[in-house]
């Protein structure tokens, strides 16, 4: 094989001359190659490093961000209920700016939320600077201090809610979800941030009111006020009154139930109906198909402070003459005769003063049977308008009149004095005592004026006309028909006044129309669906909906809820911290006085709820309201006579026998409000029934929205926050 | 001739191997000290997890599980559940401190609170090193 040299190759050239340190090239590309890899490594390592070191960091801050989310969620639940407002009389933070703003955000309707909101939430502030040594006290345990800040950010975000309640339209104030706790968490050394970390949490939150729409327009609401379910009802007379109209205690076993509607801010009689429903006052109502008859109590214009007569109900010019003309015709020799009335209230007073007036009425047969028949001697257990010293005016639904005795008198022209001065009820015929008979008495000269000028003869007709149109008697009328007299009470026309192109005038002319069991406008909007007052049922369950309840407790019969309020620390030094609506499984007894910081609501779902103690909210929380609802039980008020309640009650079951509010030892007052299935069971109950003082509890008046205003219920509102926020 | 001659002189070689000693030395001092670095780290991870571990029990327990403890606290190296134990490996110290939190804070306050700590302690490379959880723990004031 033969070597081919190149052209120009020379022989003798030093072929190894280039070679020279290629192994350091090699080398030193190795170690470039190397270094190159060995930065890259380490740049890895460091930021793998970083990285732990910084997931470190972050979760050891995420521990106490977790801290600090607990301690401003327990901010929100419990500043907010310590905080109280003196001059709106509830538990409200308006001294803390920050808290402020969130409720007064969170109170809205839903549809006023922006789609995004935040709000700063210091934990400590003016007035909640205990929360320094809460923080302090958590940043030394941690190893840290001035150095670590927190700063608290409430975001708020319209679409993590939504439109809750029983009514959503009607009061949209109601609302279920949750709000975002953003935890910032910064290490600071002078000045410089080292390190900083933001946290979410979710905390759930319940805004609801604490009422019962339609049933809270209600200072009483009985479904069914038949008690032994005849067409007329008048076993509810039972209270015996005194000759100046105060309680007879020592002849009565029963003791009326005395109402005041509009929560002792004497809001005067308005001729529009639109002035009772829209007002600040609790209506009545008394549902069953029977005509309920109750007896207005007696009163004397000797005093005008007794605590149980209804004369306010009557006319009475200057206070005391209480005679209105009713017919008026001529005789020829007696000339222009008038006959006059006076309505009086009923007493079973035994002094003459009082029988007087009955002895006008027992002289006939009539007479007696309504006055037996009407248990006229016994007002009734209600004092639905108040009493003499305490008028208190409301509307009054159901088939309800009042029932009283009427006084004729007969005179001259200006008052002379003619025979006979008194018409007397009167039997037609002997042998009915006691006598005088209207057949003896008719053609004697004593009348001979009477019936000339008013065409009576001795014809039964006649005698019937007597008695229905000019004799003394019993009568009734609409129960609404005693407002035009609070309106008015010196013009014996009253209840003429009420304009018939409104409403309220159906009211004071009838107990029996298309209104009488209608829930009245605007609240007749609320429940679509339900028109009227019939049901107990319809109008309460949907405000004991689930999604109403913040807590439900599995319990014993019998149990204080304040025991059971305490493990989820809803009690604060034996005060109920409830804020919102709770659920027991079974019955509870307050056997122990019972202050309350907020407004709450506390459902039993079966069983009775005993109340033995006072319940009221603590000082300077005097508008705020407690409501004790039983799903299927009885409401028993076994309290000392000078017990006070404010809570509002709601007694329901689907047991004929239970559904009740029994008063077994009746409490001095209850502010509040009560409604329920049944008042009493029978008549003997009726007998023995002890009432007490019952005074609305104004704010549950709040109106429904209307499309222009908000609805009314802001007052009303409870804010339950979650005492544990989720990390997001 | 022609093969020898194409070859690594002696010299080239030692100077070679001196050059390349002397790059490489640093470089593997270097990885070794990265080698540290990502132990520390897992170390770090391990004391964190042992930490997060003793913290989420104990917090779960409540606050009436967990009485207060000293400012030494104590030490828990084993957590057991059922048949299950888990125990902190023998380089680490893992201890435990419960403190209340500002009882007198707030009087009508309606709960208490504790701060629950876990220390976990080790040594790497001859420098002791910790690591500090907090969490809170309340409960109803009585």
């Amino acid at each position: 094989m033969t070597l081919h040299r190149p052209p120009k190759f020379q022989p003798g050239h030093k072929l190894t001359g280039n070679r020279t340190g290629s192994i350091l090239l090699i080398v030193t590309g190795t170690l470039i190659c190397l270094f190159m890899f060995a930065i890259g490594y380490a740049r890895y390592l460091s930021q793998q490093s970083a990285m732990a070191d910084r997931l470190n960091r972050r979760q050891k801050l995420g521990r106490l961000a977790e801290a600090v989310a607990t301690l401003a969620a327990h901010k929100l639940q419990f500043s907010s209920q310590l905080l109280n407002s003196p001059s709106a009389g509830l538990a409200r933070p308006d001294a803390s700016p920050a808290l402020k703003a969130i409720f007064d955000y969170l109170a809205q309707p839903l549809a006023k939320f922006s789609q995004s909101r935040e709000f700063e939430l210091p934990l400590v502030e003016d007035a909640t600077a205990h929360f320094s040594l809460l923080v302090e006290g958590l940043w030394q345990a941690a190893g840290f201090g001035d150095e670590l800040q927190e700063t608290v950010t409430v975001v708020i975000t319209r679409d993590d809610f939504s439109a809750s309640g029983p009514a959503r339209e009607a009061y949209p104030r109601e609302k279920t979800g949750h709000i975002g706790l953003k935890i910032n968490m910064k290490l600071v050394n002078a000045d410089k941030i080292i390190s900083s970390a933001d946290f979410i949490y979710s905390c759930p939150v319940r805004i609801a009111t604490v009422h019962a729409p339609v049933l809270s327009k209600f200072n009483l609401y009985i479904e069914n006020a038949s008690i032994a379910g005849k067409e007329k009802e008048h076993a509810w007379n039972q209270v015996g009154v005194d000759q100046f109209g105060n309680f007879a205690e020592t002849r009565s076993s029963a003791r009326p139930l005395v109402l005041n509607n509009d929560d002792n801010q004497n809001l005067p009689v308005r001729t529009e109906f639109r002035s009772f429903v829209e007002a600040p006052r609790g209506l009545v109502y008394l549902g069953g198909s029977s005509r309920l008859f109750l007896n207005l109590a007696r009163s004397d214009v000797m005093a005008p402070n007794a605590d149980s007569g209804e004369g306010f109900q009557f006319f009475r010019n200057r206070g005391f003459d209480g005679f209105y003309p009713v017919a008026a015709a001529s005789s020829p020799e007696a000339g222009r005769l008038l006959i006059s009335f006076m309505d009086q209230g009923v007493s079973d007073d035994p002094d003459n003063r009082n029988t007087s007036f009955y002895n006008r009425i027992l002289s006939g047969h009539f007479g007696r049977q309504q006055i037996e028949e009407g248990r006229m001697n016994l007002a009734s257990i209600f004092r639905l308008f108040g009493t003499q010293g305490k008028p208190s005016p409301t509307l009054v639904l159901g088939h309800v009149y009042s029932a009283f005795l009427t006084i004729a008198r007969l005179t001259g022209e200006n008052g002379r004095k003619v025979n006979p001065p008194i018409l007397d009820n009167l039997s037609y015929a002997p042998p009915m005592q006691p006598a005088p008979y209207y057949l003896s008495l008719i053609d004697e000269p004593e009348y001979a004026d009477l019936k000339a000028a008013f065409n009576l003869d001795g014809s039964p007709a006649s005698y019937l006309k007597y008695l229905t149109s000019y004799a003394s008697r019993i009568r009734h009328r609409p129960y609404n028909q005693g407002l035009g007299f609070l309106l008015s009470q010196e013009n014996p026309d009253a209840p003429l006044l009420f304009p018939t192109a409104d409403p309220l005038s159906g009211f004071i002319k009838s107990s029996d129309h298309a209104g009488t069991h209608q829930i009245p406008a605007p609240f007749s909007a609320i429940f679509a669906g339900v028109a009227d007052l019939r049901s107990l049922s319809k109008l309460l369950m949907p405000a004991v909906n689930q999604t109403r309840f913040s807590y439900s407790f599995q319990n014993r019969e019998g149990q204080n809820p304040l025991d059971l309020l305490a493990s989820q620390n809803l009690v604060s030094r034996s005060r109920m911290a409830q804020h919102g609506w709770v659920k027991f499984s079974h019955g509870i007894k307050i056997d122990r006085p019972l202050a309350y910081l907020s407004h709450a609501g506390i459902v039993v779902e079966k069983g009775d709820l005993i109340v033995s103690a006072p319940v009221r909210p603590v000082p300077g929380r005097e508008q705020s309201l407690l409501y004790l609802v039983t799903l299927d039980g009885n409401i028993i008020f076994d309290n000392s006579p000078e017990d006070q309640l404010q809570a509002a009650f709601i007694a329901h079951s689907d047991d004929p026998d239970r559904g009740r509010l029994i008063f077994r030892r009746p409490p001095a007052a209850i502010r509040g409000a009560l409604a329920m299935k049944k008042l009493v069971k029978n008549a003997p109950e009726a007998v023995v029934f002890k009432g007490t003082r019952l005074t609305y509890f104004a704010p549950l008046a709040a109106r429904p929205a209307d499309g222009i205003e908000s609805s009314g219920d802001s007052e009303l509102l409870s804010f339950s926050f979650s005492q544990s926020p989720q990390e997001l | 001739m022609m093969t020898r001659r194409k070859a690594f002189s002696f010299t080239e070689l030692i100077i070679a191997i001196m050059v390349l000693s002397a790059g490489i030395l640093p470089i593997f001092w270097f990885f070794s000290r990265t080698n540290i670095g990502t132990i520390k780290t897992r170390d770090e991870i391990m004391a964190w997890q042992y930490a997060s571990e003793l913290l989420d029990i104990a917090v779960a327990r409540g606050y009436a599980a967990n009485p207060a403890t000293d400012d030494k606290g104590i030490e828990v190296a084993a957590i057991s559940c059922g048949t299950l134990t888990t125990t902190v490996d023998k380089r680490f110290n893992r201890r435990l401190f419960v403190k209340e939190l500002a009882p007198g804070h707030n009087s009508e306050w309606p709960c208490r609170y504790k701060t629950i700590s876990v220390e976990v302690s080790w040594t790497i490379d001859t420098q002791p090193r910790s690591m500090r959880l907090t969490g809170l723990t309340y409960a109803p004031e009585n």
